[in-house]
């Protein structure tokens, strides 16, 4: 099943240890987050699957720009899945 | 497909680890907070490294010496060795050649040097109860891991925190009792350079993409253990510990809670050793089950994974294992 965007951002904030509820939204760019790093990569990553079910496409998954485009990609993969 | 052998034991294990501890708090291009992450995310905190020169025979050498002592086998007692290393010593030939000069292995024991990474251990096993099947042999060494460090760039930091050396070797005999082992085995070679190092590229060292190391192991794992598993008609209630490769803690976690592995039959030995690439198995089994622990039948779930890339798994029988005592090499 689809995630809601709420439930998506939530999910996604829940992983940074420095970002406070509420801070993010769908623009914010993983660049301009400082805790993004090749770590925290593998930490979203295994909560997409341990929550979702799912395994993304590497190469799309390091070609997102914004938390948006990451929504997209779950959502996409999740429905190719399907 | 699965491998089926029988009446073929683990006896003893030993593994050699060389001295010097490296700590990844004192890695000093990451600020504090970086490195509390890629403890907290790899698991690692402490690793071996070889002084440089140190070659894999070297470890290799004190590991079977141990092996043989402790287990009050003579090196003519050895039908067969198996070595599985991705650090030969020379371009050729094999390791073996100079551990049988070291030992004085006879000329009509079988040596065969095999190329494999990270599920080496599970490799080497299969192979070496197939060959003790086939030649109706009595007792097999089967020798693996690598001096890994040597080929990591020191200025590569995120390499530099995952691998560390260590080489174990292991003892195989036949025995009276039926005593079943299962081996599964696949290999992806279109992904062959996920994990690579290439002798004739300007820089030869060890070059890794770990974002796709990491998602090969979330994908293809777990389905190919529950396969396993269920073609065995057997579950994971009936083994007694699982010993996967130590690559990550965050990996080995997920796969943990997705086939409901209980943490207590979840070995560990990556917070102290770090990678120790195809040693990391009988490393882990060594220092992270008790002695007490390793008394009377137990059953084992093995599973390598990593270079090429290539996972095998594995269903081991083990009564009474010997583990020795961990040799620190200067």
């Amino acid at each position: 099943m689809m995630p809601s965007r709420e439930s998506f951002l939530e999910l996604f904030e829940n992983q940074f240890e420095n970002v406070k509820p509420g801070e993010l939204t769908f623009a914010t760019p993983l660049r301009s987050l400082s805790e993004w790093t090749s770590m925290q990569a593998l930490i979203v990553l295994t909560e997409f699957n341990e929550n979702y079910g799912i395994t993304l496409n590497v190469d799309k998954y390091r070609s997102v720009q914004t938390i948006d485009d990451m929504y997209s990609l779950v959502c996409e993969t999740l429905n190719t899945d399907d | 497909m699965i491998s089926y052998h029988e009446s073929i034991a683990i006896k003893g294990i030993a593994c050699a680890v060389p001295s010097s501890i490296e700590l990844n708090a004192d890695i000093s291009d990451y600020s504090k907070e970086e490195l509390d992450k890629i403890i907290g995310t790899t698991g690692i905190v402490a690793r071996r490294v070889a002084k440089q020169g140190v070659k894999q025979t070297h470890l290799a050498e004190k590991a079977i010496e141990k092996l043989l002592n402790d287990n009050e086998v003579n090196a003519q007692e050895i039908d067969i060795v198996v070595v599985v290393t991705q650090s030969q010593d020379l371009t050729l030939p094999g390791n073996s050649f100079i551990l049988q000069k070291s030992f004085g292995f006879r000329e009509d024991c079988y040596f065969l040097d095999i190329n494999q990474g990270c599920a080496g251990y599970v490799y080497g096993i299969n192979i070496a109860m197939s060959l003790m099947s086939s030649m109706n042999a009595q007792k097999a060494i089967v020798v693996v891991g690598d001096i890994i460090t040597e080929y990591i760039d020191s200025s590569d930091s995120y390499l530099k925190a995952l691998f560390s050396d260590c080489v174990s070797a292991t003892l195989l005999q036949s025995t009276a009792d039926s005593n079943l082992s299962n081996f599964s085995f696949f290999q992806d070679g279109n992904s062959y350079d996920v994990i690579h190092a290439n002798k004739d590229a300007e820089d030869s060292r060890l070059k890794m993409d770990g974002l796709k190391v990491f998602n090969f192991g979330l994908s293809k794992l777990v389905p190919s253990i529950s396969e396993f598993i269920d073609s065995l008609s057997i579950s994971i209630d009936d083994f007694d510990f699982f010993v996967l490769h130590q690559a990550n803690k965050l990996l080995l976690e997920n796969i943990r809670k997705r086939l409901q592995i209980p943490e207590n039959k979840f070995i560990y030995s990556i917070g102290e050793f770090g990678n120790t690439s195809s040693a990391s198995i009988p490393l882990s089994i060594c220092e992270g089950i008790t002695k007490t622990q390793l008394k009377g039948d137990k059953k084992f779930l093995i599973c390598g994974f990593g270079v090429g890339l290539s996972w095998g798994i594995g269903s081991l029988q083990i009564c009474d294992l010997n583990c020795s005592d961990l040799i620190e090499v200067e």
